[in-house]
């Protein structure tokens, strides 16, 4: 069985639109989503709309929660006063472009998802199986996902939110972030090196066998960043897209 | 100037298919005659760009291991292509997968890490120079090589005007064939495509891991870009009408 999980789109239909050809040409079996539709980007309504008319499994993300209850909030771990006075613009301007039949679908979103895959228990969450805006990156402690892993049950904890993709054995179990296909983030704190094409993940369940592919998607991002300098999102949200290499 | 003459030294390909598929009297007093006419051209363009995929791949027991070693291997391939002069390179998939061996009658669990990176060029002549160092700086594969148009659009817009004036005088033809004196071309659709060829060059693996010796370069041919348009144009005739006082 071949799984296709993306997340983070952000209201980047280009990109999604690029993933999606990719994912055509793989040959998958089915496709998960893992939330955050929304926020920051310029097309949140375009990118609902994909996502319902191809009848996609999504999980909420904290970003769909905030925009489909109408929150002032994201749950968006912002660290600097700047993060946080672009974000508040970010969510306001993505409830008021969003429409109510999409928030309705985006209050309606699925906490997780659980599937058994030949032997195989996957779960699907957005941040981490315990809280919706949970951080997992890739140096979590290994005993803490261990841990997670065994109090629910999985073989595989496949999620978003983080951005930036990873696969990480733990023992003969499993965690992946699948990353982000509309948002790039540098991996470190200062480093203004990293890439600009979408991310996702294909995971193929063999009988006795994992495969994990974190594949990577040109797409034409200067499109996008035009149309967030337009739409009367902040210029910064341009400049991240168009940022690394 | 010797680029320039590229795009436009194109080898004539031409495939056009012109069917009638409706005539019909729309109003029988201006005798308007509606032709709706299907038109195909198809152009051949002399490459300009190539982009490569080279694939790094370890097998291990220990995945940190197996990691490492494609890491290390994937950056001594980038450093060798940062000895060329117009590559760009980008990862394009990242994977672990899981392979059993057997060894003394028992399955062993191995883990086989690959990366995949597309290196692009616009100097098709140094090709097989590319593909040679990267071989014998451990790359383990080629995956295949696509060829492409640097300004892609403007050959498509080439190729649709091209189209357009041949469609141009077919109107003209059948408008002498049904003895009208104007056309008019009332709805005209164009479905453009872009064709590019595809090329594989697959090495051997085990031969490639084990040879300390450098490889000799490849003789490649590239191949044509196919710009292929399909239009459907829908062209009404009627005569002059003779005014009355």
């Amino acid at each position: 069985m071949r799984l296709a999980i993306f997340s983070d789109i952000h209201g980047n239909i280009e990109a999604l639109k690029e993933v999606f050809k990719d994912i055509g040409r793989e040959n998958v079996d089915e496709i998960y989503c893992l939330g955050d539709l929304v926020g920051y980007g310029p097309h949140p309504n375009q990118v609902i709309n994909l996502i319902r008319e191809l009848n996609i499994e999504t999980v909420m993300g904290n970003y769909d929660r905030g925009v489909g209850f109408d929150l002032d909030d994201c749950g968006c771990a912002y660290k600097t006063e700047e993060e946080k006075r672009l974000g508040d613009k970010s969510i306001k301007w993505t409830r008021q472009e969003v429409t109510e039949s999409n928030k309705y679908f985006l209050r309606n979103l699925k906490e997780n998802i659980r599937l058994r895959v030949e032997r195989q228990e996957i779960l699907l969450v957005h941040g981490s199986p315990r809280k919706i805006n949970q951080y997992l990156f890739f140096n979590h402690p290994y005993s803490s996902l261990k841990k997670m892993l065994d109090q629910y049950e999985a073989d595989i904890i496949v999620c978003g939110h983080t951005h930036i993709p990873y696969i990480r054995q733990i023992g003969n179990k499993m965690v992946i972030n699948d990353g982000s296909v509309g948002k790039q983030k540098p991996h470190n704190k200062g480093q203004n090196i990293y890439s600009r094409e979408a991310k996702y993940l294909i995971l193929e369940i063999g009988k006795d066998s994992v495969n994990t592919s974190i594949r990577s998607v040109r797409y034409d991002f200067e499109k996008t960043a035009e149309k967030i300098k337009k739409s009367g999102l902040p210029d910064q949200f341009a400049e991240i897209i168009r940022g690394g290499i | 100037m010797k680029n320039r003459r590229k795009i436009f030294n194109v080898m004539f390909v031409v495939f056009i298919l012109i069917t009638f598929t409706q005539i019909t009297y729309a109003n029988q007093d201006e005798q308007i005659i509606v032709v709706n006419l299907s038109h195909r051209i198809e152009r051949s363009f002399r490459p300009e760009t190539a982009t490569i995929n080279l694939e790094v791949w370890t097998l291990n027991k220990d995945l940190k291991e197996a990691y490492t070693e494609t890491t290390n291997r994937m950056n001594q391939v980038i450093k060798a292509l940062k000895s060329f002069e117009n590559v760009t390179y980008k990862t394009q998939n990242f994977s672990i997968n899981q392979r059993y061996i057997e060894e003394d009658k028992k399955r062993v669990l191995y883990y086989e890490v690959s990366t995949i990176i597309e290196a692009e060029t616009d100097n098709l002549t140094q090709l097989g120079n590319i593909i040679e160092r990267a071989v014998s700086n451990q790359a383990t594969d080629i995956k295949g090589i696509k060829y492409g148009l640097k300004y892609s659009e403007k050959a498509k817009n080439q190729v649709i005007k091209v189209g357009i004036e041949e469609i141009k005088d077919k109107a003209e033809i059948i408008k002498e064939s049904l003895k009208k004196d104007n056309y008019k071309i009332a709805r005209l659709d164009i479905n453009d495509s872009y064709n590019i060829y595809n090329y594989s060059f697959e090495t051997t693996r085990s031969k490639l891991s084990n040879d300390t010796q450098s490889l000799p370069i490849p003789e490649i041919s590239p191949k044509d870009v196919n710009i292929y348009v399909n239009f459907n144009v829908k062209i009404e005739y009627n005569n002059q009408i003779e005014k009355k006082d």
